[in-house]
């Protein structure tokens, strides 16, 4: 029996998907499924699946961007000597701007499509923060964005580096201001203790000598891109992480690359993202031995971590707290939602009263994934959501498509997890509103 | 100071929230504390100002305050010009400024130092209660106290509360209580993993406090004007509480935006005239209650900021930093001694005071718990 059992897990990842553990990589990895994804991807294996995910994720496609993104950003005088009405206006018009860029990532999250790359492109975003708050550039933000996009599933040593003279990432953590004579410590600090490292794994002084090392670094605005003014940066001797040398900032970024924390560090935190908000210290070292010896190819790991026992283990199923986003998209996926310009403002008002408004994360750390999600008002405001989108957006042929009888195939489409309820089921709006709305719809 | 007595809580309060409730286990304590934190790292110099320090102008030539960017209200400080109703309120003797906050071997980290105020743990000690704990757990919930601690505004729960606390997170009282109704809950269905129960228990929690909060506070008016601001907002809501007759022990505000490395002057002065106006209009409304003696606001933050300012117009992170604290019971003027800016560890301040010594004072003469786990550290005598 046992043996039998063993040859079974060996050979697992040849089986094609049932429907649990379709419903499971695509709530973790792609923004939830239409009906048409779970009928996909139940004719794959677990590593055809990832494999498909990966492939897809790669693809450059996008929908067509905003127009003139550059031209209300990019403002080259100096705002305080605006006038109060010209100051609010430029204000009213760059807001508009950022909302029509938010739009327009939304758009691409609800597309199957692009949902993995999206989904690590929303990490990104959420590891390597700034503010628009802050930045207040749609432009700078959108570049970031594009970034973070490019690179998804890239090599995360290139990203890191391209993310340290990214211009949103100068300005939100004032490496633009950063000089020689007094040197500000906001990027090197937030470098070590959330982008790489963790807390503890460095000391006060490298954190000075990292800021040292990034001096001089500006944004430069005609151009779009940065540049280093000699005169502000430090050219004297560093001493790093134990090593000396007359290091610049992508000196620094090469030796942090060089410490094994670094890989385990980024590891734990998908881990937490994608398996459970509490890693496992044996499982993430493996992965991040995986993540150094491919050169920090972020897909090798995906993909390693994508297919990793705990992944799939039956406990780590339907036992993570979607994030506003999530609930968002998933709700309009399997309802098969075509949301219009007018319904985008509910999404995104919505996901901001729940606590992720994109481009705003709530501080350089960025969103905290599970359980933090959820409070006695956003608990509220869930469900208040589920319920107005539902009376809302959907009507008798959507639910008549999804060919839905009773409650137990109603939850084994819907719901993360086979729930053991007596409930008289009603194939109606008023049924769907509030079945959709309990608490175990917000699990994934 | 009176003795006040706690009923103990005889079962850990997660449950305690299903329980039947038992009116006569109602203590009679009937005072709030206001726990404000100024999130970000709030810097200490530039909010109470040693003018008559040369070290200070040395150190910070941009961005020190000069005599007239501040008001005198003692001899060798004066509080930010930001500060005028915190001002009047110090001359009337009913706030209290305590120097020189810190603990020992300091973290600059956000992240990590917030979790080491809260806790009031060691530097290097993980804890998983915040200082307040304890004593909260002494108070015994009900249908008329639905909660140990109410967080307003952002909401930010930090590492103050233990698991066994029951806390509410609430922006709108109003709001909250219209959409608590539709709220459908069930007890079936616990124990298939964490997560849902997780989520059923919040559930439970949020009716039975909207029950009580429909009962008892949604229908309180405030007659004083409250600025249009986060803060203030807070603030606005948190009197609606204490006006009503739940006596919710402990609520929080988080006021995010203080982490100034940049142009520190026009963004700490925005915040802190923010500050200043909510405390206007809540103290205001307190007074016209009579309940100012019955609530107390003290402030906190996860370090102060580096004395020598940087090239941005602004501060890096720091140590150590004054706090405040107001109420009509507060015995006004100040307290620890203010850290030597003459003798700093690699520009930063060393502590005077500890933020235990804060805490005991609290626990002890607020809350009259004299057992507090800090007693063995000073008592401040502000209280």
């Amino acid at each position: 029996m046992r043996l039998i059992f063993f040859l079974l897990i060996l050979s697992y990842s040849a089986f094609s998907l049932t429907l649990d553990e379709t419903k499971h990589l695509l709530n973790r990895t792609s923004f939830g499924y239409t009906k048409s994804d779970l009928l996909k991807f139940q004719k794959f294996s677990k590593e055809e699946a990832i494999d498909f995910l990966i492939k897809k994720a790669r693809s450059k496609d996008l929908f067509r961007e905003p127009r003139n993104i550059k031209e209300t950003s990019i403002f080259n005088g100096k705002f305080k000597e605006l006038s109060r009405e010209e100051k609010k206006d430029l204000r009213k018009k760059r807001n508009k701007k950022m909302e029509e860029i938010r739009v327009w990532w939304y758009e691409m999250i609800f597309n199957s499509a692009f949902s993995f790359r999206e989904r690590m492109t929303l990490f990104w975003h959420n590891h390597f923060t700034s503010e628009y708050k802050v930045v207040k550039s749609p432009y700078m933000m959108f570049e970031q964005n594009m970034l973070y996009r490019k690179y998804a599933l890239g090599k995360f040593d290139e990203l890191l580096h391209k993310s340290s003279t990214d211009m949103a990432m100068l300005v939100y953590l004032d490496s633009n201001s950063n000089k020689k004579t007094h040197p500000n410590e906001n990027y090197a600090r937030e470098l070590l203790e959330l982008f790489t490292l963790g807390e503890g794994n460095y000391t006060e002084n490298d954190i000075k000598e990292a800021a040292r090392s990034f001096t001089g670094l500006r944004v430069n605005r005609k151009k779009a891109t940065f540049k280093l003014v000699k005169k502000h940066h430090d050219n004297d001797k560093k001493i790093f992480k134990k090593h000396v040398g007359n290091f610049d900032g992508s000196d620094i970024i090469n030796i942090v690359l060089k410490q094994e924390q670094t890989s385990k560090f980024i590891v734990q935190k998908l881990y937490k993202e994608f398996i459970n908000e509490k890693f496992n210290i044996s499982e993430v070292e493996r992965l991040a031995l995986i993540f150094r010896k491919s050169n920090y190819d972020i897909s090798i790991l995906m993909k390693s971590l994508l297919l990793s026992k705990d992944f799939w283990a039956e406990e780590n199923m339907g036992n993570m707290i979607k994030s506003p986003v999530e609930l968002i998209a998933s709700l309009i996926k399997s309802l098969n939602i075509k949301p219009k310009q007018k319904d985008y403002k509910f999404i995104t008002r919505t996901a901001k009263k729940l606590g992720q408004d994109l481009f705003n994360p709530p501080s350089v750390k960025g969103w905290v994934q599970g359980k933090s999600w959820i409070d006695s008002t956003s608990l509220v405001n869930r469900s208040e959501f589920i319920k107005l989108a539902v009376k809302r957006k959907v009507n008798n042929r959507n639910i008549k498509l999804l060919k839905i009888n009773n409650f137990n195939s109603f939850q084994k489409y819907f719901y993360a997890l086979t729930v053991d309820d007596k409930i008289t089921f009603k194939n109606n709006k008023t049924n769907y509103m509030n079945l959709l709305s309990k608490p175990i719809y917000n699990l994934k | 100071m009176q003795r006040r007595e706690f009923i103990k809580l005889s079962l850990f309060c997660a449950s305690a929230v299903l329980l039947p409730i038992d009116i006569k286990a109602m203590s009679n304590f009937k005072k709030t504390l206001i726990l404000v934190e100024l999130d970000g790292g709030n810097d200490g110099l530039n909010t109470v100002v040693p003018y008559t320090d040369k070290n200070y102008y040395r150190l910070r030539p941009t961005i020190g305050l000069k005599k007239e960017k501040i008001n005198e209200v003692e001899k060798d400080f004066g509080l930010n010009k930001s500060l005028r109703w915190v001002s009047k309120l110090y001359r009337e003797d009913n706030c209290a400024i305590v120097h020189g906050l810190g603990y020992d071997k300091p973290n600059l980290s956000h992240f990590r130092s917030i979790e080491i105020v809260e806790t009031a743990s060691e530097s290097n000690e993980y804890l998983d209660e915040g200082w307040i704990s304890q004593t909260l757990q002494k108070f015994d919930l009900n249908d008329i106290r639905p909660a140990n601690a109410i967080l307003l505004g952002k909401r930010k729960r930090g590492y103050l509360f233990s698991k066994d606390l029951n806390v509410l997170q609430i922006k709108n009282i109003k709001q909250f209580i219209k959409k608590a109704r539709f709220l459908d809950e069930s007890n079936s269905n616990i124990g298939i993993n964490s997560s849902l129960d997780f989520l059923k228990k919040e559930e439970k929690s949020i009716k039975l406090a909207s029950i009580s909060l429909e009962k008892h506070v949604n229908n309180i008016n405030i007659k004083t004007d409250f600025e249009e601001t986060d803060i203030s907002n807070d603030f606005k809501e948190a009197v609606k509480l204490i006006k009503s007759k739940i006596d919710i022990p402990v609520i929080k505000i988080s006021q995010k935006g203080y982490d100034t490395h940049a142009n520190q002057i026009e963004r700490q002065n925005k915040l802190l005239k923010e500050f200043d106006n909510a405390i206007r209009s809540f103290v205001d409304e307190l007074k016209l209650e009579n309940l100012f003696n019955d609530v107390l606001i003290m402030t906190y933050s996860e370090f102060g900021r580096r004395v020598k300012e940087n090239g941005s117009n602004g501060t890096d992170h720091g140590t150590a930093s004054c706090q405040f604290v107001i109420g009509g019971r507060v015995r006004g003027g100040m307290y620890g001694r203010p850290p030597s800016l003459n003798n700093l560890t690699k520009n930063n301040l060393i502590y005077t005071t500890h933020y235990r010594t804060y805490y005991n004072t609290i626990l002890s003469n607020w809350f009259g718990n004299k057992t507090n786990q800090f007693n063995s550290y000073d008592i401040l005598n502000f209280l």
